[in-house]
């Protein structure tokens, strides 16, 4: 040993979801989206952005990193694309044009875009992209071994894979090969149902329960055949995402009794007895696979990661079925979590570290503004320079955090802003919209005047730890990261009870965010009610903000009622003024719809 | 010299324009060549001796390991 701390740098990009990871002799220090610094919601591009933030968190350059890591192996997906040319032909040419076009242009250089966009000497690497889904998981987790599960939609061949971990050694030994994939066909109905693909999945999660999940169930026998450990394969003649610009074809709209849904027309009933079948039907595999991966590799852990990792309901099931005793779900489980994982298998797997534990013990990797930043930001971009008269206060947390309860209690609602930025797609109290849990009304409300989003989606909930199990069916089990649903005990909290009794469900106890866990003890202490409603701070088809600027917007042009930037207290009532700065129309137009 | 050099700089942005429409067309006509030519054979050739992969009872395939090491990761397939 030499001293010299091992520095490796985690790159995901140019599908969707670009980030940076920064890993430190086996601690993940850093990890950013690409798309919380341009403001383009799953943005694809180089995470320059990303990366430059790790490194200067750190107060690091690249001379300092060790290696670079790319989170897949680009020739192999160029082989997948090709061969899939070839097995589709004579179909498929304007996809392949469009395909050739952005490989021949940037995809195949990536290692040459590395060097040059980071003026980067050292040596890059690549892994395999569901060795970083993987890895994402495993060396995340505090477990010396564990059954490993990966899902997405596709990555070099793999759509699929179950694998052991165990030390610093991390085998997939099983796997599903494209175009057959769980996450292509969430994708294809996620495409049919009128949502943005890679985008919007989780938004025909939500709208499950509102339907039939028996009503359309054999249509989907027929799209996929499923064997009983798990293996699916896919009847390809229903699906156009192998030649096509489009998911699914005319045969398979023929099977669903119509074209797809046009994006923001009324959803009817049908629209969600097909969101509930397919639920049901992925819910049937995930568990499948499990078992299977469990019969393979016996363990009491199991690890999950890849972009279906995200549907919280079935990974509810699992909890509810009760086969492991320990489950962990990288909290960044799409293409972004890759970058960490890429990292994490290069430093264990490797260069043969042992595996740790604590290696990501939360998911506050992001950007961190201090009282003294703030106050600078309010001074001069509010006040000087946008001349606005701004009201604001200041107060210490002992005095703070009950007036943010009583605030909550009194039904308002808050844009809360503290500590680092989360790392991955749900905020867990860094950046978040916060309100009182037990008013109903609550959820129409702050969907429609402060999300602006659509209202059947649900509200998840943040839960003291010590608290859980009373209001929630978690049989014990932590949910730190938002990714499990279980049934509602209490009726007490009626805005955070999806229409199915159920809750995706944020634990918090003190290590995690001790000010987060200290403002939800205090509103316990006042209303005898452990749970507040916690959404992520943005409107639709925003990323979550990042920037005090991004906070300051999202609050100006939303029905915002607080907005709580560390110790600083901004209200709309102290500003009526503010109403003359609004411009919500031209706030939300800078946003895609989702 | 000063009015050579915005002459100059106009001219090539017009230039890089008509470069980049022309080279859009190449590209397409080049690659659907390329696409019903060596493609196809490949394609046609793969299909006459395609056979149907016999029902194992499974559709999970066996995925071979090698230890990773930095000259193995260094490769990008």
């Amino acid at each position: 040993m030499n001293g010299k701390p091992t520095i490796i740098l985690g790159i995901s990009c140019f599908y969707h979801d670009a980030a940076a990871a920064l890993l430190i002799d086996g601690n993940i220090v850093a990890a950013a989206g690409e798309e919380r610094f341009t403001r383009e919601k799953h943005d694809a591009s180089f995470p320059e952005n990303a990366v430059n933030y790790c490194l200067k968190s750190q107060n690091l350059t690249m001379n300092d990193v060790e290696y670079v890591v790319f989170y897949d192996k680009p020739i192999l997906k160029f082989e997948r694309l090709l061969q899939t040319y070839i097995n589709v032909w004579p179909r498929g040419l304007k996809s392949f044009l469009m395909a050739m076009k952005t490989w021949l242009k940037e995809k195949l250089w990536i290692e040459h875009i590395i060097s040059k966009k980071l003026k980067y000497k050292g040596e890059i690497l690549f892994a395999e992209h569901h060795y970083s889904h993987a890895a994402s998981a495993y060396y995340a987790s505090d477990f010396d071994d564990a059954v490993v599960v990966t899902i997405d939609g596709v990555g070099e061949w793999d759509t699929t894979t179950i694998g052991y971990g165990s030390n610093n050694k991390l085998k997939l030994t099983h796997a599903i090969h494209f175009p057959h994939s769980v996450g292509l066909l969430y994708s294809a109905l996620t495409y049919y149902l009128g949502f943005k693909v890679n985008s919007a999945e989780y938004k025909v999660m939500g709208l499950a329960p509102y339907g039939d999940p028996e009503k359309y169930y054999d249509l989907f026998k027929q799209l996929i055949e499923i064997k009983e450990d798990g293996s699916y394969q896919l009847n390809m003649n229903y699906f156009a995402y192998a030649y096509g610009l489009t998911m699914t074809n005319k045969k398979f709209h023929n099977l669903f009794g119509g074209p797809p849904r046009d994006p923001e027309s009324e959803l009817t009933q049908r629209h969600k007895d097909i969101a509930a079948g397919l639920q049901k039907i992925t819910e049937e595999i995930v568990l499948k696979i499990v078992q299977h991966a469990k019969n393979l590799h016996p363990s009491k852990n199991l690890c999950m990661a890849g972009g279906v990792a995200l549907n919280c309901v079935a990974n509810g099931k699992i909890l509810q079925i009760g086969w492991f005793e320990n489950i962990y779900i990288q909290p960044a489980s799409g293409d972004a979590g890759g970058a960490i994982g890429a990292a994490c298998y290069v430093y264990f797997d490797v260069l043969k570290n042992p595996k740790e534990i604590g290696v990501m013990p939360h998911a506050f990797l992001g950007p961190r503004f201090t009282n003294e930043e703030i106050k600078k930001f309010l001074e001069e971009e509010i006040i000087k320079n946008m001349k606005f008269p701004l009201h604001y206060s200041f107060m210490e947390d002992e005095k703070l955090l009950p007036h943010a309860a009583e605030l909550l209690a009194n039904n308002f609602v808050i844009g809360w802003f503290q500590g680092r930025m989360e790392f991955g797609p749900r905020a867990l109290g860094g950046r978040s919209i916060i309100a009182d849990a037990r008013k109903k009304e609550n959820w129409q409300r702050v969907n429609l005047k402060i999300k602006f989003r659509e209202s059947f989606r649900p509200f998840a909930p943040t839960v003291l730890e010590e608290h859980a199990d009373e209001y929630f069916d978690l049989k014990g089990h932590k949910s730190p990261y938002m990714l499990l649903v279980a049934k509602v005990k209490k009726d007490t909290v009626p805005a955070i009870t999806h229409v199915d009794g159920s809750a995706r469900i944020q634990t918090i106890n003190r290590e995690e965010n001790q000010r987060y866990y200290n403002l939800i003890q205090e509103f316990y202490a006042l209303t005898g009610c452990p749970v507040i409603i916690n959404t992520s701070f943005n409107v639709r088809g925003e990323p979550i903000v990042c920037t005090l600027m991004d906070a300051f917007n999202s609050f100006l042009n939303t029905g915002m009622d607080y907005l709580i930037l560390e110790n600083y207290v901004i209200s709309k009532k102290d500003n009526p003024g503010i109403e003359l700065f609004k411009n919500t129309e031209q706030y939300l137009k800078e946003f895609k719809l989702d | 010299m000063e009015r050579i050099k915005i002459i100059g700089k106009t001219a090539y942005r017009y230039w890089m324009k008509f470069a980049n429409f022309i080279g859009e067309i190449n590209f397409k006509i080049i690659f659907t060549v390329f696409f019903f030519t060596l493609i196809g054979i490949y394609a046609s050739i793969k299909k006459i001796f395609q056979r149907k992969m016999p029902d194992n009872g499974t559709f999970w395939i066996e995925k071979k390991y090698g230890e990773p090491d930095t000259e193995t990761m260094q490769r990008q397939f």
